[in-house]
Parts: structure tokens; sequence; C-alpha cells
């Protein structure tokens, strides 16, 4: 096998050599073929077992949008109630800011181990990195952020943060990361027997648990999180201080309404009708609580998310973050979630990345879509992805960001085909030509040479003329 | 009482890997007693509810601290349609036990079955329970598919769930 670089993964802009990478990495490719089958076909069942998913869809959509229309009175009214329960909300509006509200409360507590649950907002502003330069240890408790956590990788997946690794080679990283001797790390069951040991230890002693949050409840100031695991309950319950990392668009009116959108997440995200443990934390402990933090704080970060809600890619903010676009999408499934470079991958990290980080910081990622509408149809939210990627090809080509040769090859064709004459004339020659070198396929891709005599025009007029004799 | 409810749950509840167990709270000891045996495991657990279920099995009162290899909880409403129990914390009910224990037991009323999570929803919100600190909706021991998608028990919470529906 040839030995490749690793793919560089810090980089939206070098989507095409990351994607020619992943495509010749063996191992990246076995991983993603198991899980590409799994999620869809688990996804697919969980569908079928409910009367009219669609209904469910419509409900969850509502719930959503009309938390979004009136975004910032839910956000006071979720402040003023986890306030009421003897909690604290800061407001982060860059990622800086949110890393440096969250090593604060971290210094009050005097902490040095941090449990983490998964949080993708904490991977948004490399929360981890900042903290371990501040001398706070962090260990990620979900087992898949755990393994990337150990493989000093970004997760390639919003859900399975570690589906591109095969278990031979989370074996390696346990053999390498866990000085415990020879072993036989065989099993699957073997692997999540040690980590559970391993982690175990980290619940009991850290000084912080951070979590991230799938719902944000106005009503109630209550935050949700969903897991399998019970990591991130572990996370939320043992240390003394928990720490929530949400971002704005998380937040719904009340409990009804999380209850439309949970019906939605689990059988989009794993095909589970409800995942094992959804759970509500409604503040610090209460005085007769035997358990549970004494501190409870929700940090809730913008990071452009104000501004894309007020433009015309605002119904990017109604993802929930389930990961089924990605599970459908080709590219995706071809190349896995590190070709895109940052931290969100597949259909809703490409409209998503160039949207934080500035078009001209993405310029591939509109691109990396063939437009089949998969990720439309799968989502629950509904989200128009491919239309929202056209946007994005129309912004770039507009900024004059698109490629040069895209834009003049584009450009020739748009002059061309608004000359009727000269149209069929040069297409017309253009069919001789390609003939005439006796090439197969125009394009790399599957695009078959002409093989009939005249061009679709001479033939239209043939076939009329036919006709006019018949009669 | 609904019993098509309780049979969805029992249903439900198997679906998702739990152990589920229909009785009168008068036979609870004695079926407390056989899930002991059944497990082999020695008869001690840890609750904070104050529960008389004989002199047999060891009970210690309190919150769960990784030692404890089973204990003991009371939910507050399951929703049949999906086998999923509501646990809210509070004195009686350390959040703690429904993480740290091996083997989670969890008492329900067949009363507070609910249809669906929306009838969930509106009987937690009538009982003003989310005043308390943590509402855990469980359906299922812990689980992981992080590694080559393989559905894996006992990820970092219970790997067993035992449900005693109390009739």
């Amino acid at each position: 096998m040839k030995t490749i670089d690793p793919i560089n993964t810090t980089n939206p802009n070098g989507f095409k050599n990351q994607a020619s990478a992943a495509l010749e990495d063996t191992n990246l490719q076995t991983a993603l073929q198991r899980a590409k089958s799994g999620f869809i076909e688990k996804r697919k069942k969980a569908i079928h077992l409910v009367d009219d998913f669609e209904h469910l869809k419509t409900q969850a959509q509502q719930a959503k949008q009309s938390a979004l229309d009136n975004l910032n009175h839910h956000l006071a009214l979720f402040e003023k109630n986890v306030v009421a329960s003897g909690g604290a909300v800061h407001r982060a509006k860059t990622p800086a800011e949110l890393n440096q509200i969250v090593l604060k409360i971290c210094q009050q507590q005097n902490a040095k181990l941090v449990t983490k649950g998964k949080s993708m907002v904490s991977e948004e502003t490399h929360l981890n990195a900042f903290l371990e330069k501040h001398g706070i240890s962090t260990a990620e408790t979900d087992l898949g952020e755990y393994i990337i956590q150990l493989a000093k990788e970004k997760p390639s997946h919003i859900i399975a943060p570690a589906v591109h690794k095969t278990r031979q080679q989370v074996a390696e990283l346990f053999k390498h990361n866990h000085e415990l001797g020879e072993r036989d790390l065989e099993e699957i069951r073997a692997l999540v027997d040690e980590a559970r040991a391993m982690l175990r230890k980290a619940f009991l002693l850290a000084d912080v648990g951070i979590t991230g949050a799938n719902l944000l409840v106005a009503d109630t100031g209550s935050v949700a999180i969903v897991t399998n695991e019970g990591n991130g309950d572990l996370t939320a319950t043992l240390p003394k201080t928990h720490i929530v990392t949400a971002s704005i668009e998380k937040v719904v009116a009340n409990m009804e309404d999380a209850g439309k959108i949970l019906q939605v997440l689990g059988r989009s995200a794993t095909g589970q009708a409800m995942s094992t443990y959804t759970s509500f934390f409604n503040g610090p402990r209460r005085t007769e609580d035997l358990d549970g933090p004494s501190a409870f704080h929700v940090v809730i970060l913008d990071n452009g998310r104000s501004d894309i809600l007020n433009s015309k890619y605002k119904d990017m903010m109604r993802c929930i973050k389930c990961g089924a676009c990605l599970n459908h999408c080709p590219v995706y499934g071809a190349v896995g979630g590190h070709a895109y470079g940052d931290v969100y991958p597949g259909p809703m990290g490409s409209v998503l990345t160039p949207l934080m980080k500035g078009i001209e910081q993405a310029t591939p990622l509109p691109n990396a879509s063939t437009f089949c509408g998969r990720c439309e149809e799968v989502c629950p939210m509904s989200i128009p992805l491919p239309e929202l990627l056209r946007q994005l090809r129309n912004d770039q080509a507009t900024k004059g960001l698109a490629p040069k040769l895209q834009s003049m090859a584009l450009g020739i064709y748009g002059w061309l085909a608004r000359k009727p004459r000269l149209f069929q004339l040069t297409m017309g020659m253009f069919g001789r030509v390609v003939k005439l070198f006796k090439v197969s396929h125009i394009l790399p891709q599957e695009t078959p040479a002409p093989d009939a005599p005249d061009t679709f025009v001479q033939q239209w007029k043939k076939s009329k003329q036919g006709h006019s004799e018949n009669e | 009482m609904n019993n098509a409810l309780i049979n969805q749950l029992v249903q439900q509840l198997k679906i998702n890997v739990a152990g589920v167990v229909c009785c009168e709270f008068s036979q609870l000891p004695h079926q407390l007693m056989s899930f002991f045996d059944q497990q082999k495991l020695p008869k001690s657990l840890i609750t904070n509810l104050d529960l008389d279920i004989g002199m047999a099995i060891e009970i210690t009162k309190g919150r769960a601290t990784g030692d404890e290899a089973v204990g003991l909880s009371q939910a507050i409403a399951a929703i049949s349609e999906t086998g999923t129990l509501v646990l809210a914390s509070s004195a009686s009910n350390p959040t703690s036990i429904n993480f740290l224990v091996d083997h989670h037991l969890v008492l329900i009323e067949a009363k507070d079955i609910v249809a669906n999570l929306t009838d969930a929803m509106n009987k937690l919100s009538k009982m003003d329970a989310f005043d308390q600190r943590a509402l855990n909706f469980i359906s299922g021991p812990s689980r992981t598919a992080d590694i080559e998608q393989t559905i894996q028990l006992g990820a970092h919470g219970p790997r067993n769930l035992w449900v005693f529906i109390l009739i």
C-alpha cells in the first residue's frame, strides 16, 4: 500500500487534496463503507415504525422555527429561568470569549481535571487545547471523542466522531496510551471495557464537568442532552461544577416543543425512537439533594449565528445536528469528514463552514456536492441544503472567488448559448472534433462522447422533415 | 388500570434490552430476591428510597459512589411507546445511582405509565417535575456503537436495567 501523508484537517480550502488522500486510505474506506450502510438502514427502520414521519417533521420544524423567529425573547426567558433555579448564564460572541469564560470558571474552582461530554460547540472553539494550554487536563468521555482525543484528531462525524477508525486502529491507540501491559484487545467488547475502566476514574476525580446541549428550554430554564453511553450524565452529575457549552439556536419555547424535536432527532441520527438517555438539567443541586453539582453554568455561543439568522442562509439555523445529511451524502460517504478540513463536515458543514469562517476561507466546500438532493430529503428540519450550497456558489462567483477556469468556461458557454446559430455551429464542430480523435469520454467523469452522426438539432430537423414527408 | 399500556411498556423495554417484572408491591421483596439469585450477585444494594423489602437484602442508604454493584430507584413516569422511564432527582432518588451502578433496578407504578412523549411532557409539567435538578429519561442500559457501528451495552453507565412494574 502506498503510504500517504496524514490528512491535513485544518484547512477547509484543502478539500481537493484531502479528498484525494482520503480516497487512497484503505482503513478509512473500510470504515466508511461499514458506517454508511449501518446509519442508513437504522434510520429507515425507525421511520417505517412511525405512522406519519412527515407529520412529526412538520411539528418539529414549526417548534424550531417559532423559537428562531423570536430568538432574543426565548434566550432572555431561558436565562431568567436558569438564574431562578440557581444557575448562571453567560453569553459569548466569539469562540475566544467562550473559552475565556470557561477557563475563568475552571480557575475559580481551582480545577485540575475536567471531564467532557460531547459538545460540537467546544470543538468549534477548540476548548480542550485552550484549557490544556492553561494547565487544565481534559478527558473526553464519549467513547468516540475519547478515541480521537487519544489520536489527536478532530471528529470526522458530528455524532460518531471516530467513525473513520477501525477496531484495530483503536486497539493500537489503547495499547499506546494505556500502560496496562500485554492484553487481548481483539474484540470490541474488550475495547469498550477498557475505555469504561479508564474513564470511570476520570469521572470520579474530575473537578468540573463540561457537556454540550441538544436543547435549551426557555420556559423551564432546562438544558437537555441526548446520549447513549451515559457519559454526559456522569459528567453532569459527579463534579462540583457543571458547565454547559451551547449555541444560541438550541433554544426552544417549552417542553412540548422540546418533545417535538426529540421525536425526530433520535430517529434521524441513530434510528432510535428515544436515545438511551435524554436528560434535562435545571440548575445546581437542591439543598435536600445528595448529589449533583453545586454550581451550574450555561455558556451560550453566537459565533456568527446571529448574522446567519439575518441572512438568506437563515434556514441553516434550524439544523439540530443529527448527522443524517452526512450519512446519506455520496461525497461524505466517499471521503469522510476530515477532508472537509473543519469541525462540521458533509452537506451541513459545507454550508456552515463558509458562513462561519468567511466565504473566502472555504471556497471548495460549496462545490463539494453533486446536488443529488438526498441531504434535503433526509433532513428532519427540511433545510434546503442544495439550494443553500447553490447560493454560496453564486456568492463565490459574484465575489470573483470561483475557480478561474470554471468562471471562464461558464462565461464562454453563457456567451455562446445566447447566440443560437453560433452555438449550433460550435457544438456541431465540437462533436465532430471529439469523434475525429476517437476519445471515448469527454470528461474524466462518466460522460460518454456522443456517437450519433449529427447534433441533436440536426437530428430533430431531420425527424420533423421525415414526419412531414410521411403526412 | 390500562393493560394495553403495561403490555406495550413491557414489550418495548424488552426490545431496549431491559429486564422486566410485573408484580404487586407485596411481591417485590420476593422478586428482588429472584433477581439477585438469577444474577448470582451478593444481596446488597444502594438506594435512598424508604422501602421495607425484608431482611434478606442488605440495604445501604445514600447516593452511589462507584463501588456499588446494584442500585434501586423509583421512576415518576414511564412511556410505553418507547420503553422509557423518567427519573427525577430528589433526596430519595439521587441521580448518581442511575449511572454509577452496574445493575440499575427501577420501580414504576402502573398508574404512572403514559402512552407517548407528548403525554409524558404534559404529566411532568403538571407535576412541576422540571423544578427538580435533573430529569433522566432512560430507555435501556447504557450503550455505544462508537467502534465499528457495533452496539455494545454497558458503555459508561449500567450494564443492566431491570424494571419492576408495580400493579
